[in-house]
């Protein structure tokens, strides 16, 4: 009788002391409202380019257990950049000058070398907060408030995710929805698209700080909004099986130009031309001013013994024209009850966006109506090939560090003339070493 | 392109609510392996966000794995 009226405790002691029995044994498990109420999850990575951007950004990430399924959560990232990162602008077979994004500084970048822009020094402070409750018997609710902060650039984002749990919670559906308003505020003034870029002057007079020279509006604020819709299922498959299967729905506005990217104007020769104004053969770029995205995005969990392989895909399309194929696994090698090796592999591509030019002949430049160089928006592949070890410190603690290479590989979209004679897009190489540290009190 | 993608979607998770009937519920005490944390979708939510960070600055995608968590210029 008892059985039949009020099975869900004795159920669910069941499964929490199995789980916390293992948790001992193979892992160092999660808080625990009575015990260890408090998760603490830190992290530092290293993220370091060839001659490029360099990265250092530590984590900290709390979860307290309130009893009751109640968990609140709060993640604080710091986000530190510098570097130099590519302007868009070709390489050619002789020195070329740029002026930065403030117009009062300039670089020069040597005959045959990608021009990158080596004044990208920023700091990003972000915060999120999660509050996780039951909402009824097989439902759970989670809510979220993100906000980050950098030198041209907020972000404020809200965000709810409801799960339904049915079949004796072998299937959970999931469905979430997000919302952010960013506010970006370009160094020197919102570029004016298409725009000529004003001429280097050499560091010799011209623009002040906030000047952003011929192709600068006096506007410092211009706004994106980013809305997110997601539905989703996931699927025990069996007590060693675990399936999700996510559809997403994105759609971007406002503002959603890079302001420091240029492209290079050139004739049918492959040669840099001057486009519109006698100084200067580059210019701002232009993109849409509004993006629809969707992604299909699968993955599944799946133990081999003690070993875990966890894999993934996504298929993702734009209104853009990029369409992507991601694939992604991490095989969990238990190396005794103490130790364990997580290699990790990686295989990214994506094609062009439809308004994605390397260069623009000079005929071009009044036909178009959207144009970027920016190598990300190219026909392109990352691979990524990492390894991860992991150890228990002690009963509640667990420690791991992880090693990985990020190559990147751009296509140009289009080899003018002399332009053959140059490494248009070279390989990025990056290397990311991430610290790990995660314990429970 | 929209519709295609719903369309997929649709018979995908038709498919998976089809298949799932095919196997054995499991049963909350049989959820020994299940319940450890490596078995979960995302074990290490630090690891994750710091990838989706990084590829979202690096890729032209941007997605699929679930919503919120803030924006980013990512110049």
């Amino acid at each position: 009788m008892q059985l039949k009226t009020k099975p869900k405790p004795i159920r669910k002691t069941l499964a929490m002391a199995t789980a916390t029995l293992l948790g001992h044994v193979t892992h160092i498990g999660t808080a625990n409202a009575e015990s260890n109420p408090w998760e603490i999850d830190t992290a530092v990575m290293s993220y370091q380019e060839n001659g490029r951007v360099s990265v250092l950004e530590p984590v900290i990430r709390m979860r307290e257990d309130k009893g009751d399924d109640k968990f609140f959560t709060l993640k604080l990232v710091v986000d530190t950049l510098s570097g130099a990162s590519p302007n868009g602008a070709i390489p050619t077979n002789s020195p070329q000058t740029f002026s930065g994004p403030s117009g009062s500084s300039s670089y020069p970048i040597a005959a045959n070398t990608v021009p990158l822009d080596p004044n990208f020094h920023d700091t990003r402070y972000a915060i999120n907060a999660e509050w996780e409750q039951p909402a009824g018997d097989a439902r759970h609710s989670i809510y979220g408030l993100s906000f980050s902060t950098e030198t041209d650039y907020q972000s404020l984002g809200a965000s709810a995710t409801y799960n339904f749990d049915f079949n004796n919670k072998n299937t959970t559906l999931t469905t979430g929805a997000s919302f952010s308003g960013d506010s970006v505020q370009p160094l020197g003034g919102k570029p004016v698209a298409f725009a000529v870029v004003p001429a280097s002057t050499g560091g010799g007079g011209g623009g002040g700080e906030d000047e952003g020279g011929g192709g600068g509006e006096t506007s410092f604020h211009v706004n994106k909004r980013v809305v997110d819709l997601l539905l989703g299922v996931t699927q025990v498959m069996g007590r060693k099986d675990l399936i999700q299967l996510n559809f997403n729905y994105g759609k971007e506005s406002g503002y959603l130009n890079d302001p420091y990217k240029l492209l290079s104007v050139v004739d049918n020769t492959g040669a840099l031309i001057t486009a519109v104004a006698p100084d200067s053969p580059y210019i701002y770029e232009k993109r849409p001013d509004s993006r629809n995205r969707t992604a299909l995005y699968s993955r599944w969990s799946h133990q081999f013994g003690s070993d875990v392989l966890r894999l993934s895909y996504r298929y993702y399309s734009d209104s853009w024209g990029i369409r992507s194929n991601t694939l992604d696994m991490h095989y969990r090698l238990e190396l005794g009850e103490r130790f364990f090796l997580e290699p990790h592999l990686r295989s990214y591509k994506q094609t062009a966006a439809d308004f994605y030019h390397t260069s623009l002949l000079n005929t071009e430049v009044a036909t178009l109506d959207y144009a970027s160089a920016d190598y990300r928006l190219a026909d392109m592949t990352t691979k990524t090939v990492g390894l991860k070890f992991g150890w228990l410190v002690g009963k509640h603690s667990e420690a791991g560090i992880r090693v990985e290479t990020i190559t990147q590989q751009a296509q140009p979209s289009r080899v003018i003339g002399i332009q053959s004679q140059q490494d248009l897009l070279p390989t990025v190489k990056a290397t990311m070493v991430q610290l790990n540290y995660r314990f429970l009190f | 392109m929209l519709l295609r993608s719903i369309y997929k979607t649709s018979v995908l998770l038709a498919l998976l609510a089809l298949s799932a009937c095919s196997f054995q519920p499991v049963q909350p005490w049989e959820r020994d392996i299940l319940a450890q944390k490596k078995m979960q979708l995302e074990p290490y939510p630090l690891d994750a966000a710091l990838d989706e960070h990084t590829y979202f600055s690096k890729e032209a995608s941007r997605g699929g794995a679930g919503v919120g968590g803030g924006g980013c210029g990512c110049n």
